[in-house]
């Protein structure tokens, strides 16, 4: 270990000390860069975080679930490499993070949730995280936040065509390649990637006795997709349309104690997903129509392939079709309005054709949003919205929140920020039908949040600093979980059983910097402490009450930091993850499973070549580079140290 | 904050190499957190009698654990196979069959049974290899059976050597279902009753010396425990399924049946929304003891099902009430499990033969099963 050390901080410092010995002037390319804490009037008063460009550039060849891991305070349940990965938004359960995809709402209407790893970010122009009540622009029901994922058109571009290669560990080889042409009126873009892995990672297996050196099994996955845009602009009217497609078959892997017979476990998922939006822009007001529809399917089995039989071979198909109509206007530049009208037609369908169970549902839903931003003096915002709901014939009739934002300074560059809001989150459709145990007399979950946050930016020649603090509350009534039925029956039954208090701070900072024309420097840091426990456990026997819940770690923090010289770049992501707990009552001995903390380095350094319209970039990551030995799930095991090699090719005209 | 990153711009390159270096460091000295060695811890529970709490732990979670009971110094060891072997049990113990000073620890979802010293809880070796195993029975020195959720198969091992030396058939192969899955076993002469719970309603009969099915008695919907009374009566009782199942569902049931005839001699219904589990006896053999909620007992000779129960849970209304139950074959105390949330510390209650309360103490999550080391 000592020794691993000293050599990766040889590795280090040779590359640190090549960068100094080439200090010579030159131009660098400086890529676009978007700080927070410039915003427009629909901001004003809400939290919202937005990706930076360098951040996407480094995870390119990544899902998101991997990008907001390591570049957001949310925190990211994985089951290992490319298995699927659960959100928790400032401690929130899964449900409670909602991702739109240009507007779309993308949660799973059975489970409530996102599978994050199903996303790449090869597919998505940006990212934005919209905090805890300020979610309510986008929809209800985020207790926690939401993501926002978005493709834009390049108006500008004629002819481009990227191709990116990454060969990595474990046999892995990704592929992505995306074909845009157009002009300033027509744009076409196509991506399509490929993603494959055996997976077969070598780990120590102290589950099992006895111990010894192995290599994970039954962890392949294969995954595809496509993504097609096309967009056109006339006058004043925009009309696009978007439909992506996606394939995903993962073998699921099983834990480290198993000993038992050979497994066939597999989980498929397909994606179909359309969107056609037409906009109509004047001066001083947007109309928006979009319509979309989302298909998704879920295939799970498993078997004994020794002994020849199936277990489970469960189908789970999703159909939800969405129509949203968005008006804005601002009549002034300080003082805008939107209105927003959704409406969402949910269809289920799941049956195991094994256990011969299953159930097919279907809900509607519509959603009207009244939101007013105003500008009452130049340093005082204000942001008043409201939802009104109709969901499966009930009726709630006022969500709202309030936003202020207060510049201290004339040049903006400091702000407090407050929200407050009220939100409501309906359970899912597994949760009310799923047999047994599914409850329909569930009432939605719902909250009273609260925000105050200080941020800061400043400019100083060619340096932007800029910060953000966030202290945040909620408490959640009828928070839903799945646990032994009240009748005493065998199986697990949904209810409204928790009052959850979800507190905390969010912190985020970033520097950037051009050193004597010659070295860009950037580094981000990110930091979250979320305490969240059921403060309403019912008997006295109960040690959950107070209790942090879990698999919610209380510290997450992440760093990256960037050089860049000439065409030389060096990038270095720390995501650190805090100790989780795996029992309600929070119990830790030398034998109790507490997962414990871990940081990942993650190291990526290459070189860009820029051939007139030719852009090549080559890097050589390392990930894990210190081979931390950790679990992010109990008893499963995580790779340690691993490389890749990224060759990226752009041609743009 | 904005002090420390002007600096960094002043001393620029060194600046971006002790930041790279920080940075690395903070995060080598982040990782390395990790966890330390923990040492064996050796236990002697020889010449204690005492009860072993084999606790489910949660599914996929691996997080299943056992415990010892002392009764004589009310003390519990908690974790005592991670402690003394070093390895967890395993994802969901479901059972423990103590026999000739060995424990076989049924770890359900890992597939394997884990076979232990029953006074030192040391690691003696494994049967793995299996599908969704659930009870082990020992016919004799040379013959135990393992049966199964799955595998449509009961697995013949030898007890002394854990290796396995043949197979039951026992699939259905005209059911809709996946029939027959099998559960807990009783010896009556040379014949072992097991149960089919899962979408099923049968009693089979194999015989142990020739290992071939020999008959099969049709009950009520899902049969999930059974026992041996001393008048040579099985019992089993019946939870007849849930609302929605394709299988169907029915009122919960209690039956009594003649081990020798295979004849149904009595039935009970529960009223509809109960749910009755884990029958068990008392060492006497004239009384029956299961969970509904509470502890609820009877006389083999009633005809009637119990008005009032025998213990009552004061948790029902979240948890469902108790959730594991055990009577002492020496004293005829009772132990009873209560899983709380199943996501903490069970706590298990001990009576005394008559109901009173003796101790209570905190085992494992989710404590499912007793074995009790008599000798």
């Amino acid at each position: 270990m000592k020794f691993k050390v000293i050599l990766c901080l040889l590795v280090l410092v040779f590359i640190a000390e090549k960068i100094e010995a080439q200090k010579l002037t030159d131009t660098i390319p400086i890529q676009e860069v978007q700080v927070f804490g410039k915003r427009t009037i629909e901001e004003a008063g809400m939290l919202v975080t937005h990706i930076d460009t360098l951040e996407f550039q480094m995870m390119k060849a990544q899902t998101v679930s991997e990008l907001l891991s390591s570049f957001s305070p949310v925190f990211l349940k994985s089951y290992g490499r490319g298995s699927a990965a659960t959100a928790s938004f400032r401690g929130t359960a899964p449900s409670h993070t909602q991702l739109y995809w240009n507007g779309i709402k993308l949660n799973s209407s059975m489970r409530g949730d996102v599978d994050f790893s199903l996303f790449p970010v090869y597919f998505i122009d940006n990212i934005s995280l919209l905090h805890g009540g300020s979610s309510l622009q986008s929809g209800s029901g985020a207790l926690g936040g939401s993501v926002l994922i978005n493709n834009k058109p390049d108006w500008t571009n004629k002819l481009s065509i990227g191709y990116v290669q990454t060969v990595e560990s474990y046999s892995t080889v990704k592929e992505y390649i995306n074909f845009g042409f157009g002009n300033g009126k027509v744009q076409f873009k196509t991506r399509l990637f490929s993603d494959r892995s055996k997976n077969d990672f070598p780990y120590f297996n102290y589950g099992v006795l006895p111990m010894h050196e192995t290599k994970q099994k039954n962890a392949a996955y294969k995954k595809s997709g496509i993504l097609q845009e096309v967009y056109l602009r006339l006058n004043n009217q925009t009309l696009s349309a978007k439909i992506w497609a996606y394939q995903s078959d993962r073998d699921l892997p099983q834990l480290m104690s198993f000993e038992g017979d050979a497994r066939k476990e597999t989980q498929n998922d397909q994606n179909y997903r359309a969107i056609f939006s037409w906009k109509y822009i004047t001066e001083k007001s947007k109309l928006e129509w979009i319509g979309g529809a989302s298909l998704n399917e879920l295939d799970y089995f498993r078997s004994s392939t020794e002994s020849g039989f199936v277990n489970f071979n469960s189908q789970s198909k999703e159909k939800s079709y969405t129509s949203q109509v968005n008006f804005d206007w601002n009549p002034k530049e300080t003082l805008s309005f939107n209105w927003s009208l959704n409406t969402t037609f949910d269809q289920v369908s799941v049956f195991d054709r094994v256990q011969k169970s299953g159930y097919d549902k279907n809900q509607l839903a519509m959603s009207l949003l009244n939101a007013g931003h105003f500008q009452l003096a130049p340093e005082v915002s204000l942001s008043l919205l409201f939802r009104s709901e109709i969901y499966n014939s009930k009726l709630i009739i006022l969500i709202p929140t309030l936003g202020i934002e207060y510049y201290l300074n004339e040049k903006k560059e400091s702000s407090l920020k407050m929200n407050l809001s009220r939100n409501y989150h309906q359970p899912g459709l597994n949760d009310l039908y799923w047999i047994p145990g599914g409850n329909p007399d569930l009432k939605p979950e719902n909250g009273y949040e609260g925000d105050l946050s200080y941020s800061l930016s400043a400019r100083h020649e060619k340096t932007t600093i800029s910060a953000q603090i966030t202290g945040f509350a909620s408490m959640i009534n009828d928070w839903i979980v799945w646990q032994p039925a009240s009748n005493g029956a065998y199986y697990w039954e949904a209810s409204n059983l928790r009052k959850v208090f979800a507190r905390g701070a969010e912190f985020q900072t970033s520097f950037q910097s051009e050193i004597a024309n010659a070295v860009l420097i950037n580094l981000k840091g990110n930091y979250s402490y979320t305490a969240t426990s059921n403060v309403d456990a019912v008997p006295s026997v109960d040690g959950s009450r107070g209790k942090q819940l879990i698999y919610i770690p209380k510290h997450k923090a992440n760093i990256f930091a960037e050089a860049d010289f000439r065409n030389y770049y060096l990038k270095i992501n720390a995501p650190f993850t805090g100790k989780r707990y795996t029992s309600s009552n929070n119990v830790e001995s030398d034998y109790e499973k507490v997962l414990n903390p871990y940081c990942l380095v993650n190291l990526s350094c290459g070189k860009q070549f820029n051939l007139n319209v030719f852009k090549v970039d080559a890097s050589l990551n390392i990930e894990n580079l210190a081979n931390a030995d950790y679990m992010a799930i109990l008893w499963r095991p995580m790779p340690g140290r691993y490389y890749s090699l990224t060759l990226m090719f752009n041609y743009r005209k | 904050m904005e002090k420390g990153n002007s600096g960094l711009v002043g001393n620029q390159m060194n600046g971006i190499r002790q930041a790279i270096l920080t940075l690395t460091f903070l995060g080598l000295l982040l990782s390395s957190c990790s966890k330390s060695p923990v040492d064996t811890v050796f236990f002697d529970f020889s010449g204690n009698r005492g009860v072993y709490i084999v606790n489910e732990g949660n599914f996929m979670y691996g997080n299943s654990s056992l415990s010892f009971y002392d009764p004589a110094a009310k003390r519990v060891y908690n974790q005592i196979f991670q402690a003394r072997n070093g390895v967890p049990l395993g994802d969901v113990a479901q059972s423990i069959c103590l026999w000739n000073g060995i424990g076989f620890i049924v770890v359900n979802n890992s597939g394997k049974i884990y076979v232990i010293d029953s006074h030192t809880a040391e690691f003696k070796g494994s049967i793995s290899g299996l599908s969704s195993p659930r009870y082990v029975h020992v016919i004799n020195s040379e013959k135990a059976y393992v049966t199964d959720l799955y595998s449509r198969k009961i697995t013949v091992f030898n007890p002394q050597t854990l290796q396995v030396i043949g197979s039951i058939l026992v699939g259905n192969s005209q059911a809709d279902f996946n029939q027959h899955s099998t559960e807990q076993m009783i010896q009556y002469k040379n014949r072992i009753f097991t149960n089919c719970w899962s979408n099923d309603n049968k009693i089979l009969v194999i015989n142990s010396d020739t290992d071939q099915l020999i008959d099969s008695i049709e009950v009520f919907k899902q049969p999930n425990s059974l026992i041996l009374d001393k008048n040579n009566k099985i019992w089993v009782l019946t939870d007849g399924g849930f609302e929605g199942s394709l299988y169907g569902n029915e009122q919960p049931g209690l039956l009594k049946i003649d081990a020798e005839t295979h004849e149904i001699e009595r039935t009970f219904r529960f009223p509809a929304g109960n749910h009755p589990f884990n029958l068990s006896v008392n060492p006497t053999k004239d009384t029956i003891f299961f969970l509904n909620k509470h502890v609820w007992k009877m006389a083999v000779t009633d005809k009637r099902l119990p008005e009032k129960p025998f213990i009552a849970s004061e948790h029902t209304d979240y948890y469902g009430g108790f959730y594991s139950l055990g009577i002492d074959p020496l004293n005829s105390e009772v132990y009873v499990g209560d899983a709380i949330d199943h996501r903490q510390y069970g706590i298990i209650y001990r009576y005394s033969a008559s109901g009173k309360i003796i101790d209570q103490f905190k085992a494992g999550i989710s404590p499912g099963d007793f074995g009790f080391k008599t000798e």
